[in-house]
């Protein structure tokens, strides 16, 4: 029964997306270009979706095991929240909510299509063909609907790592919601090349779509990362594995892409640049989700087991020649015609931010893909891992991070040696003292003390800016403050996002430069320190669970006298697996101090434990939050914005020339 | 302001604690371990992984330089095992190609605002007063035009960029590979001869268990090299069936010369240690044309032709070739007992 909803529901789903492309293309040729078809199709679309998404979700609940999906990913013992999450635990089901969240944003950008505007109808189409592609290889490659004959009476439950922490279910579909956002500034983009579109109409249309999809990428990748680091074990939370490169790749150029086209929209230029960015953004989306899921990593000769990884394959090659085709031909169309006056200016500023954020995802990209083409052109086998990826990343990321803290000094246009002086000279003095504080208080590694300063400087700057700001208004100092950013909502939703980056450099810095680790073979009852703290093995803990045997160690953990905590370290046996995995113990002390236990082995009243220390790596998630806080501000902030001034005739120039 | 900068140069520059590197640590971070996902030895949990970073560990003890460790793993377990990319061969495509993109790159930011400029100065030189006011005037037609067309040659520019690094790329890793081969043949430990022909290399990763070896090939079934390793391992064991079946998937699967070659070489001694001197004597002798400098081969295939063939004239001709080139002492004195045994023979 349920088998059934779910597949007329997808098939409903593909019929709505290829009448979202006709109807758009007919709307497009016709002098009214009325956006109802294309309207009534989008939401038919999301209504099937909807459908086909709770089916799953209800056949997952109900232990449904009628249904293929459900059969080879779900188990009756799996708790409910894991029940849930497992909708997106494998390759059919994370299809099935892609195709769902893409339904969800083409409506909204459908719905904001009014008479006559052919730029949106454009960016209908385009989103219709997307989706076109995506429930296809929904119904076609992997119909996770599939009826099972004759009905087991229970599964084997999804991947074990999957169902383990509460992060896993949020991670995959805030990154879906990352991607997936970035169909629709792609879309305009495509449609503002087809129908030679000028100007900044579409980069500022897309901005909102763009700041909310970045947002939730940045999301994303920051719970991905905290989830690595508290279940993998490995002691760390990020590895440059391909899995988290896809992730991080798109990112950088939509970052790069949401700075160009502030430039764009400030100041006519870069227009042709921006649209090249957002095509790539989309098309290292795509890329993403062929390397994460056609196999093609673990083997360049695996990745045609499925139906899937060739039809990305395809996909991708289309996209990506397709659209910088368009661009090639069309590019000239869209470019901008005002000149660059200053490279020592903000516009000056954002190109070098531009030109490193490419040159990072290119390096990131061709490591990335070296191994896969290597092996797919001569047989030959190589590793790029994470040795290669920091050398490279770091100089890179510390001249982003310089021109981060410079940016939002330097003045639009062109300016004089003095002015700039005048506006650097305080948050730079700050930088200075945070560094001289930290170098005072005994540390000696010029890569953690540059940091502290440029982090100073951004904190700082972000102050003058308030306080200079708030210098010229009336009302008490909090109200001139909420007034100042409430005055240009998205340069400070910017601001906060910067400084979320300059808290997340801090926390990786710290948590590298000052890390320590032991292995210390613990006998019972009998402390061990290191770090300041104690360490006693005070005894196993067994446990057998569904698939699985828990071998553990209870690790008494304490500094001075004081007992802090008991910590247990794991190693996790599974029963179709050979390698077991570690559980590590984590625990965040007040100071903002993680000790990162695993377990390598125990033996009779003896367990030899791993204890890694890492200083502020806190900072690394909540930089992430906070980043992503800043983008979501700058995006659902500037909407209340033009709500006030629609209802209020405040002139909008009193309200501009805070950061000039 | 100039009190703090001067803490700070102070600080970073004085008493700064020699460093004593962990190499242990820095070589197994460096290292991938084989049956895990990308992790390197140094943060997988796994047994295999903590058995390497014994070997490590004692190679370090032993006085061996990192250079040195990273070729030994290689030789074991191919090029795939290092995570760092070496700087030669294919791979110093990926140390050279950031760079060209980085200066490519400021190269084209740089055209593009210094033709700008130009235009600014030519057009509307009023424009260039610092902190003008924000509206700026409409600029005339010719200098739309220009621009745009400013624009599409720094297009054509960075597109022309990205094709010619790719393609740069491609070229230079095809050009280069034959070089990594050489560099890795180099790099392999010579063949200790002081023991029984088909002894294989000298060292090998004597804590790590066949079976685990086993695991390793089956968790990678397309990495020749681990598998060449453990059929060098049963070979010195003696367990020919199980040498025999691995060596087998391996020729089926080497694509790499240096891969091809030792494959050949070892399938051809395992073939005539079968008892089919014919067939595994032409195996040498495929694999002695893919690196006719190996010694390892011309020493199997002199064995085969005294022993197997009784072509003792053939034996001779390879071991005195052999004698000509510089060797050690004891493999010297291998040879020539070999050589007399050959001549010794009726």
């Amino acid at each position: 029964m349920l088998a059934l909803i779910g597949t007329i529901a997808v098939f409903t789903g593909l019929a709505a997306a290829a009448a979202l492309v006709q109807q758009s293309m007919r709307a497009l040729r016709t002098d009214e270009a009325s956006p109802r078809g294309p309207r009534i199709a989008a939401f038919a679309m999301l209504a099937a979706m909807v459908v086909a998404f709770a089916t799953m979700e209800v056949a997952l609940v109900t232990d449904d095991f009628s249904i293929r999906y459900v059969a080879d990913q779900h188990a009756r013992a799996t708790p409910l929240l894991f029940s849930i999450a497992t909708a997106w635990a494998a390759l059919e089901g994370s299809l099935l909510l892609w195709a769902l969240i893409l339904a969800g944003f083409t409506a909204l950008v459908v719905r904001s299509v009014g008479d006559g505007d052919r730029l949106g109808l454009g960016a209908s189409a385009v989103m219709g063909g997307v989706a076109l592609f995506f429930i296809g290889l929904l119904a076609i490659g992997g119909n996770p609907f599939e009826a099972v004959s004759p009905v087991p009476p229970d599964g084997p439950g999804p991947n074990p790592l999957l169902q383990n922490h509460v992060l896993m279910a949020v991670h995959p579909p805030l990154l879906y919601l990352g991607y997936v956002g970035m169909t629709a500034p792609f879309a305009f983009a495509v449609a503002a090349l087809a129908l030679r579109e000028r100007g900044p109409a579409w980069v500022q249309r897309t901005r909102r779509w763009t700041l909310i999809a970045w947002s939730f990428l940045t999301a994303g990748i920051a719970v991905g990362a905290w989830w690595s680091y508290e279940v993998l074990g490995w002691g760390g939370y990020w590895a440059w594995d391909p899995v988290e490169n896809a992730s991080f790749l798109p990112w950088l150029l939509a970052t790069a892409y949401l700075h160009s086209a502030v430039v764009q929209a400030r100041r006519g230029l870069l227009g042709a640049w921006s649209v090249a960015l957002i095509l790539g953004t989309f098309s290292l989306t795509i890329l993403g989700t062929f390397l994460t899921r056609s196999g093609v990593i673990a083997s360049v000769h695996s990745f045609t087991q499925s139906p899937i990884g060739p039809a990305l394959l395809a996909f991708l090659v289309v996209v990506s020649v397709g659209s910088f085709g368009l661009f090639a031909v069309r590019a000239g169309d869209v470019s901008s015609i005002r000149p660059l006056e200053s490279l020592a200016s903000r516009e000056g500023v954002f190109l070098v931010n531009n030109l490193l954020l490419t040159v990072f995802t290119f390096t990131v990209l061709s490591g990335t893909l070296f191994p896969i083409i290597l092996e797919a052109v001569n047989g030959q086998e190589v590793s790029v891992g994470r040795p290669y990826f920091d050398r490279m990343a770091v100089p890179i990321a510390l001249a982003l991070l310089l021109a981060m803290g410079l940016g939002p000094l330097t003045p639009w246009r062109s300016t004089t040696r003095a002015a700039t002086w005048a506006r650097v000279r305080t948050p730079v003095m700050m930088g200075l003292v945070a560094g001289a504080v930290v170098v005072v208080a005994g540390i000696r590694s010029p890569y953690l003390v540059l940091v502290v300063f440029i982090v100073a400087v951004l904190i700082a700057e972000a102050g003058v800016l308030l306080a200079r700001g708030a210098a010229g208004r009336r009302g008490g100092r909090a109200q001139r403050m909420v007034d100042v950013v409430r005055a240009d909502p998205r340069f400070w939703g910017g601001q906060l996002a910067h400084i979320g980056i300059a808290v997340v450099a801090l926390g990786i810095a710290s948590s590298t430069v000052l890390a320590e680790k032991a292995v210390l073979r613990l006998d019972e009852g009998r402390p061990q320190s290191f770090g300041g703290y104690s360490f006693t093995y005070v005894g196993g803990v067994d446990r057998r669970e569904a698939g699985r045997t828990i071998e553990g160690a209870r690790v008494v953990v304490a500094r001075g006298d004081r007992v802090r905590r008991e910590l247990r370290p794991a190693l996790r046996k599974f029963d179709n697996q050979v390698q077991p995995i570690d559980t590590p113990a984590v625990w965040t002390s007040l100071t903002g101090e993680d000790l990162y236990l695993t377990m390598t082995t125990r033996e009779a009243g003896r367990a030899t434990i791993t204890v890694r220390r890492y200083p502020q790596v806190f900072l690394v998630w909540t930089g992430g939050g906070i980043c992503a806080l800043g983008g979501a501000f700058s995006a659902l902030a500037s909407r209340r914005r033009r709500r006030i001034e629609l209802d209020s005739d405040s002139p909008r120039a009193a309200a501009e020339p805070v950061h000039v | 302001m100039i009190a703090s900068a001067t803490v700070i140069v102070v600080g970073l520059t004085a008493d700064r604690a020699p460093a004593s590197p962990d190499r242990v640590a820095s070589i197994s971070a460096r290292l991938r371990c084989p049956v895990c996902q990308g992790e390197s030895i140094a943060d997988s949990p796994s047994g295999i992984a903590r058995e390497l970073q014994g070997v490590v560990r004692e190679q370090v003890a032993a006085g061996r330089s990192d250079a040195q460790i990273e070729a030994f793993f290689q030789q074991r377990y191919g090029g795939w095992v290092l995570l760092d990319p070496p700087r030669r061969g294919a791979t110093l495509v990926l140390w050279v190609l950031p760079v060209v993109a980085l200066a490519g790159g400021a190269a084209i930011v740089i055209s593009f605002w210094s033709s700008r400029r130009r235009l600014v100065e030519d057009a509307a030189p009023e424009v260039g007063d610092a902190n003008a006011v924000e509206d700026d005037p409409r600029p005339p037609d010719e200098l739309v035009l220009d621009a745009r067309r400013t624009a599409r040659r720094s297009l054509v520019g960075s597109t022309a960029l990205a094709l010619a690094c790719a393609a740069g790329a491609v070229a230079v890793s095809a050009s280069l590979r034959g070089s990594g081969g050489e560099a890795r043949a180099a790099d392999r430990p010579t063949p200790s001869m002081t023991t029984a022909p088909g002894a294989g290399t000298g060292r090998d990763l004597s804590s790590v268990s066949e079976e685990e070896m086993e695991e390793v090939v089956s968790a990678n079934p397309q990495v020749v090299p681990m598998r060449l390793a453990l059929v060098e391992r049963y070979l010195r064991k003696g367990e020919l069936e199980a040498a025999e079946r691995h060596a087998d998937v391996a020729l089926g699967l080497a694509a790499e010369p240096d891969d091809r070659q030792r494959a050949l070489q070892l399938s051809g001694w395992l073939t005539a240690l079968a008892g089919n001197p014919t067939e595994g004597a032409a195996l040498l002798t495929k694999s002695l044309q893919l690196d006719p400098n190996d010694l390892d081969t011309q020493w199997f295939l002199a064995n085969v032709r005294l022993t197997g063939l009784g072509d003792i004239a053939g034996a001779a001709s390879l071991l005195e070739g052999m004698l000509t080139r510089e060797l050690a002492p004891e493999k010297r004195t291998v040879i020539e007992a070999k050589l007399a045994e050959a001549r010794a023979t009726p």
